[in-house]
């Protein structure tokens, strides 16, 4: 998809390092993973999973009062406090309207709190009990725990705290979902339609029931450790920004589904990384620095190597990975990458990571990479096969 | 102003029928879908009915499937399926018309519920809930519940079914999901991603959790009759519908090339947040007069060429005023000659999918020249005062019109339909 290149002036990240992107980057340079055995007790009928969780957050802190914390899980909080730190950053002109503020959002699948529905069902003669449920069972349960059923409830909180009445969409599920979010965001401040807009991605809250979602979906245990987290970038109107302040440039993105009749997963990511370099004006030998998906999963790992090697041939940018770190954060993962992009390009500086150990990318086994980096491709993986490549250029 | 994008095939699965031309037919007549649940044991639920798909309807929808797609566990899933491959035929759309990497699949659905039975099963009177034992025996999961079935399985069925290897989305904004959709389906034409894209919405929310949903938070009607009044002074709430609606869109270059004869153009989309309360629209309408205002200036219209709206018109106390006064805001004196009229009173509230039969509904209207009734508005309310076509289906010039989608949270969708070129 072609629009200008946009400037990214903010972010706001919530990892399992804390919050923030310095702690994060720390992490990140140090090689030091955040996954850990999650011993969790609820868990302990699964195959044996590590997890990088973030740390609680007070729903006070990040805006809430009582009753609204009621019904937000703690993917909400987490995406409330990105969003409260990009603010923070850099707070909306005051002149600017509300309707000219944009939001997208790509969320996973969330959980409302189990106690009310399982208080008010029991079974009789082995069948769920409907006459009880609704006679009296029902009763049981708070009017509001129905709101934790939806994503788009943390969404809109987020936007009743911060007045934005622009367009808007949340997306669902996995890295597509982000990856779409933050191109129509691109598309609402590219085209006019907005002059700010922000796109956040977040994850799932790991617990029995995101287990067993995946579990039935296919994707765990296959895909290794899981991560939280929730990263929020904030676009300005290429008119409007002020480039001294720009943090990077999104310049390009394109997404395409993997198909077995068309050459499967590999043709994809072939194709998404192509198409992103298109619509960015750039050739694979102007990219300084590959974010890799890299989820660990063979299958994924080999179709997304093997489409490495058909775009790049012989050129070797810096490689970086952040699944070892921070693990899987899915719905979080394009905005974690992104952001974790700009900051290797600002740093001109790549971690060490099992990406550099690959001979598809530059060596870094003898510590950070240190260059002139000026773009940057991330490559992601959503479900289902559909394959998405983001350019983002350096900043100010 | 922007290109206009052809609307080429539809699809639609209610509780009207399974194809558009019975549910199109029902409609104008003003036939109501809304009938007592026969899906499970609703004797104890204080609702008198929904907008059911029978369950005759349903077993033809598996017949016709291609044998893969036939035993989906998600009512959504096969109403979006079935629907998906009426609007591909519609369209005569056949295999090598288009490229796989310029089709595109957008649609607008929920995140799935869960199933009563998914914590029955599991309950542990001493401890709550045995997680241990939950993990071990997955497979036993409620085939059309919560643990089994993504969001995005519609849509990436259809994009295996239909080989549409472009820009994909599902989008999950709450009842704006299916409006939403289509609008990004439209975008995603003009701006060059794509030269033909699939979207809608679909949705079921017609089982006892999600029944419970609307009950406590207020929405749902509790009349004894299964009905459903928008804008009347005696509306009670909404009445739940299920079902899906899915359109193919397309460039006016791509569609021309094979011949193929649009309905109408969808030529304006409009999305905004009230940014209010979780739980109450705008009290001034702010945001729907936004996704209003935005719709016409995106396809260079004026409230002077519009003549139809069909609104998302729930039946619920907070819902009709407010966007009564919307539509009277944005079109000034013109409001009292729109003809406005409700869907939903017909064919119940399709939840993250109602934004999408309406949408079916409207591009008719536009290419008929005929708007079909609200249904059941017996009592006028003063604070609903436009004309909402309670005699009946009323032919009338309709070179323009407009469909609303209002979501809980605050998200808002407006699409604009005009007659092709």
């Amino acid at each position: 998809m072609n629009f200008p290149p946009i400037p990214i002036t903010g972010v706001g990240l919530v990892t399992a390092a804390g919050r923030g992107v310095e702690p994060a980057w720390e992490a990140l340079c140090a090689g030091r993973s955040l996954l850990a055995s999650d011993a969790d007790p609820e868990l302990a009928g699964f195959p044996p999973i590590e997890t990088a969780r973030c740390a609680r957050i007070d729903p006070e802190s990040v805006g809430t009062d009582r009753r609204a914390a009621r019904i937000m899980g703690r993917h909400t909080h987490m995406l409330l406090a990105a969003v409260q730190d990009v603010m923070a950053d850099a707070p909306a002109d005051p002149e600017m309207a509300e309707e000219e503020i944009a939001f997208f959002a790509g969320m996973d699948s969330v959980d409302p709190g189990r106690d009310d529905l399982l208080g008010a069902v029991r079974e009789s003669e082995g069948r769920v009990d409907l006459e009880h449920f609704f006679s009296e069972g029902m009763d049981s349960i708070h009017p509001l725990w129905v709101l934790g059923m939806l994503n788009a409830i943390g969404f809109s909180q987020a936007a009743i705290q911060h007045r934005w009445r622009g367009e808007n969409a949340v997306f669902s599920a996995g890295a597509e979902a982000t990856a779409r979010a933050i191109c129509e965001a691109a598309d609402s401040v590219g085209s006019g339609k907005a002059r700010l807009a922000l796109c956040a991605g977040v994850s799932g809250v790991v617990s029995a029931r995101m287990l067993a979602r995946a579990v039935r979906r296919g994707v765990w245990p296959q895909a290794g450790g899981l991560g939280e987290g929730a990263g929020v970038i904030r676009l300005n109107s290429p008119e409007g920004a002020d480039t001294s302040k720009v943090l990077g440039w999104l310049k390009g993105h394109c997404s395409v589904r993997a198909l077995e009749k068309r050459g499967g997963l590999a043709r994809a990511v072939q194709e998404s990384a192509r198409g992103a370099l298109v619509s960015a004006g750039l050739k694979p030998e102007d990219v300084d620095l590959l974010v890799i998906h890299g989820e660990g999963e063979s299958r994924a790992d080999n179709a997304e190597a093997e489409a490495i090697s058909s775009v790049f041939g012989h050129h070797k940018p810096w490689g970086l990975a952040t699944k070892g770190v921070f693990g899987h954060l899915w719905g979080g993962s394009p905005a974690l990458d992104l952001i974790m992009a700009m900051k290797a390009l600002a740093e001109g500086a790549t971690p060490p990571s099992s990406a550099a150990e690959d001979e598809l990318f530059r060596d870094t086994t003898d510590g950070s990479g240190r260059d002139e980096l000026n773009n940057a491709l991330v490559l992601l993986q959503g479900f289902d096969g559909v394959c998405s490549g983001l350019v983002v250029g350096k900043g100010a | 102003m922007s290109a206009p994008v052809f609307i080429t095939g539809l699809g639609m699965v209610t509780s009207l029928g399974a194809d558009v031309e019975t549910c199109w037919r029902c409609a104008l007549a003003g036939e109501s879908g809304l009938a007592p649940i026969q899906s499970f044991d609703a004797q104890a639920l204080p609702v008198a009915g929904a907008g059911e798909v029978s369950e005759e309807t349903l077993r033809a929808i598996r017949e016709r499937l291609p044998e893969e797609y036939a035993g989906e566990g998600e009512r959504r899933v096969l109403f979006a399926l079935d629907a998906a491959q009426n609007a591909v035929a519609d369209a005569g759309m056949r295999p090598g018309d288009y490229a796989p990497e310029r089709a595109g699949v957008v649609m607008g659905t929920g995140l799935s519920s869960y199933r009563l039975e998914d914590f029955a099963a599991w309950a542990d009177p001493e401890n709550g809930f045995d997680a241990a034992r939950f993990a071990r025996e997955l497979e036993a999961t409620h085939a059309s519940g919560y643990f089994n079935n993504p969001p995005e399985r519609a849509t990436s069925l259809m994009a295996e079914w239909f080989e549409l290897a472009g820009p994909t989305g599902t989008i999950t904004s709450a009842c704006a999901a299916a409006g939403q959709a289509i609008g990004l389906g439209m975008r995603m034409i003009r701006r060059g991603e794509a030269d033909v894209v699939l979207c809608g919405g679909a949705d079921s929310m017609i089982h006892p959790v999600g029944m419970a949903v609307f009950l406590l938070l207020g929405a749902a009607s509790k009349s004894k009759d299964p009905i459903c009044r928008p804008f009347d002074r005696k509306r009670s709430g909404l009445a739940v519908g299920e079902g899906a609606g899915v359109v193919v869109l397309e460039s006016e270059t791509h569609a021309r090339a094979r011949g193929a004869a649009p309905y109408a153009a969808l030529s304006g989309y409009g999305a905004s947040m009230d940014a209010h309360q979780v739980t109450a629209p705008h009290p001034a309408g702010r945001g729907a007069v936004r996704s209003m205002s935005e719709a016409m200036e995106d396809a260079g219209l004026g409230p002077d060429d519009i003549t139809y709206v069909n609104a998302h018109g729930t039946g619920t106390k907070l819902n009709d005023p407010v966007e009564t006064g919307a539509i009277r805001e944005v079109f000034g004196a013109r409001a009292d000659s729109l003809a406005v009229s409700s869907s939903k009173s017909m064919i119940g509230h399709l939840i993250a999918a109602c934004g999408a039969p309406e949408f079916i509904f409207t591009a008719l209207s536009v290419a008929r020249d005929i708007v079909h009734p609200t249904t059941c508005l017996e009592n006028p309310d003063p604070k609903c005062d436009l004309d909402y076509v309670a005699e009946g289906a009323r032919e009338m010039p309709v070179p323009a019109a407009i469909t609303n989608s209002f979501g809980f949270g605050g998200q808002n969708a407006t699409l604009l339909v005009r007659k092709a070129a």
